[in-house]
Parts: C-alpha cells; sequence; structure tokens
C-alpha cells in the first residue's frame, strides 16, 4: 500500500479532468488540473507534486513542451510523468518516454491500471527523495570533515545526520563524537598554554628584576640610598640643621 | 435492456468504477458529453470552413476520447480517422466522414441517456 500522493492533472479535455479527478480521488489521493501546457507549468512553479498525468495534443503548449521544461527544471525534473494517450498514439507515447516520461496510460482509463501506475510511480518518486535525502547527508558528513580540517567544524552541524538510524548515523555520532573530544583536549591544551606563558612570563621578570637588583651599580645605588635616609633621619633629629 | 451494438458497456462498467459507483457523477458526465460533443461538431465545422487543419485535429481527438470513455465505439473510430485527416491536413474527405459521425452520435445518443436517466 503506498501513501497518497498529490497529482497534477494536465488535459484541456473536461471529462478527462473530471473523470481523473475522481477516480484518483476514490484511490486516496489529491489532484489539481490543468487546462494547457502554460496553466500546467504554472501550478507546478507554485505547488508540490508526486505525479504529473500529462495529455499530448493541448492547445498554447503540448505534452511534449511541458515534459521537456519539466526535465530541464532541477526542482521538477524527478516527478515522475505519466503519460495521458490513446491507444492509436504509441508513436507520441514512445517520444515521451524517449524524452524522460516514466510511463504511459491509455484512455479510456482502466480504473485498476491507473491505481497500479500511479503507486508505482510514488513509490519510485518516494525512494528517489531518499535518495537525495541520503546524499545530502552524505555531504554533510564530508563538509564536516574540511571543516575539522580548517578549524571552523561547528559541532551541531551534524545534529540531522546524527539522528538517523542507520550506518550514515552511526558514522556521523561517531564523527561528533570525536570532534567533541579533539575540541576538548584542544581547549585544554590551550589553557595549558596560557598558563605556561603567563609562568614563563613571571620568571623571565623576577629574572630581569634580579639581573638589576644583584648589580654592582644597583647595589652601590641602594647603599647611597641608605646612606641619604640615615643623613636625612639625622637632620631631623638635629634642629636648625641644614637641607 | 435493448441497446444499439456500438455503445460497449464495459466501458461504461471501467467508467463507473472509476467513479467509485456514484452513478450521478456518471450522469452528470453525460451530460457534460452532450455539450462537449455539440461544441465539438460545431468547432470541426467551423475549421473546415476556415480551412484549418490544426484546429479540427485537436476537436476530432477530443471527440475520439470522449467517445472512448463512453464506449461509443464507431464514433471513436470516426474521430480518430477525422482526427488522421487533420494531423495530415487532407480535409478533402472529412465532410462526408463528419457527417456520418454526427448520424452515428444521435445513434448513441439515446442508449446515453437511458444510462444517464437510470442514475
Amino acid at each position: 500500500m503506498t501513501d497518497a500522493g498529490h497529482i497534477l492533472i494536465v488535459d484541456d479535455n473536461l471529462i478527462n479532468r473530471m473523470v481523473l479527478t475522481r477516480a484518483l480521488s476514490e484511490q486516496g489521493h489529491t489532484s489539481d488540473t490543468a487546462q494547457n501546457g502554460r496553466a500546467a507549468l504554472d501550478m507546478l512553479a507554485r505547488g508540490t507534486f508526486d505525479v504529473v498525468l500529462l495529455d499530448i495534443l493541448m492547445p498554447e503548449m503540448d505534452g511534449y513542451e511541458v515534459l521537456a521544461h519539466i526535465k530541464q527544471q532541477t526542482d521538477w525534473r524527478h516527478i515522475p510523468v505519466i503519460i495521458i494517450s490513446a491507444v492509436d498514439e504509441m508513436d507520441s507515447v514512445l517520444r515521451c518516454i524517449e524524452m524522460g516520461a516514466t510511463d504511459y496510460l491509455s484512455k479510456p482509463f482502466n480504473p485498476g491500471l491507473l491505481r497500479a501506475r500511479i503507486n508505482a510511480s510514488l513509490a519510485g518518486k518516494r525512494l528517489r527523495d531518499l535518495e537525495l535525502e541520503y546524499l545530502e547527508q552524505v555531504s554533510l558528513v564530508m563538509d564536516a570533515a574540511t571543516a575539522v580540517e580548517a578549524g571552523s567544524f561547528e559541532l551541531n552541524t551534524l545534529d540531522s545526520v546524527c539522528g538517523r538510524t542507520d550506518a550514515l548515523g552511526q558514522l556521523a555520532r561517531v564523527f561528533q563524537r570525536m570532534a567533541r573530544e579533539v575540541d576538548l583536549r584542544e581547549q585544554r591544551l590551550r589553557r595549558q598554554v596560557e598558563e605556561l606563558r603567563i609562568e614563563i612570563d613571571q620568571t623571565r621578570q623576577e629574572k630581569q628584576v634580579a639581573e638589576i637588583t644583584e648589580s654592582d651599580y644597583f647595589k652601590t645605588i641602594a647603599s647611597q640610598a641608605r646612606s641619604l635616609r640615615s643623613i636625612i633621619r639625622g637632620d631631623k633629629d638635629e634642629p636648625g640643621a641644614a637641607t | 435492456m435493448s441497446s444499439p451494438t456500438n455503445l460497449d458497456y464495459t466501458a461504461i462498467d471501467n467508467l463507473l468504477e472509476s467513479l467509485g459507483g456514484d452513478r450521478a457523477f456518471l450522469a452528470e458526465l453525460i451530460d457534460v458529453y452532450f455539450t462537449d460533443s455539440a461544441n465539438l461538431f460545431n468547432e470541426m465545422h467551423g475549421s473546415l470552413a476556415a480551412g484549418d487543419a490544426d484546429r479540427f485535429r485537436r476537436a476530432a481527438h477530443s471527440l475520439k476520447s470522449n467517445s472512448a470513455n463512453f464506449g461509443a465505439t464507431a464514433l471513436y473510430d470516426m474521430a480518430r480517422r477525422l482526427e488522421e485527416m487533420g494531423k495530415l491536413g487532407e480535409l478533402a474527405e472529412a465532410p462526408a466522414l463528419l457527417g456520418e459521425a454526427e448520424v452515428e452520435y444521435e445513434r448513441v445518443r439515446p442508449a446515453l441517456e437511458a444510462i444517464r436517466d437510470e442514475g
């Protein structure tokens, strides 16, 4: 059983649009309709669709042109396109399949075939969506490795990948843990280096002070200073002494 | 129930199944078919008069598609041949075949009215 999809019906024929809308609803899907190719492209730009049911012969813009546009757009090219055709239009159908259409559905519609084709297309799209998501998350882990080398890695960038229950999630969790340990170790080292620097600075200052205070010159000056202090204290004790 | 041999009731059954058995909706669709067919025949006459093969082809294509939905097999075949004439731009014999298609349409119409009225 496949989950419900949102389907775009592109057909200039009113009865086809009415029948398909009701048939898809009976099968649990939702749908929107477009009467021509241009309207279909507008709707694709404004909404999100899981499958496109596409007629070929339409005014303004035919099915070939719509299909070409869909396959050129990055956001649309993975949407399955099922060509709606009459049994005598096989050449057109083959052309569309060569252009990238996923499948075809002949008119008049057989409800069982409609269900089978839609469900197969939805399953294919969902698998593709999972693949794309997986590739995106692999890319996140690779970017994280680059960031670690550059020293710019931030721990929370892998949070979405770490939530996975598969091997990629496990890799991301191990990577994040190791990156956290490396980060903590670096912080400890930086603190130790800072403490050493302070110690070194203090030692250097003490040495510089010692070099000055233990010099003969300083000792001479200090001795003279002491003598002067003695003289001054002696003069203060005797009233009328000259300064 | 008596019926013209050129109405395929299997197609009607398939259609009804697609609609979840909703006979009222089927009746609505049949009415749309009648309205559409009248418009399409007018369109084909108009495009023949204007010599517009492409417009003729699209109208015949729609008539073909609609007729297939309702099991009007002979009318479907005529519309298919009219569409081909439009596609090739060879409309010399189109008026005659178009006339035959209109006669065939009047033959299937009562059977479809009966189905519509059952709903």
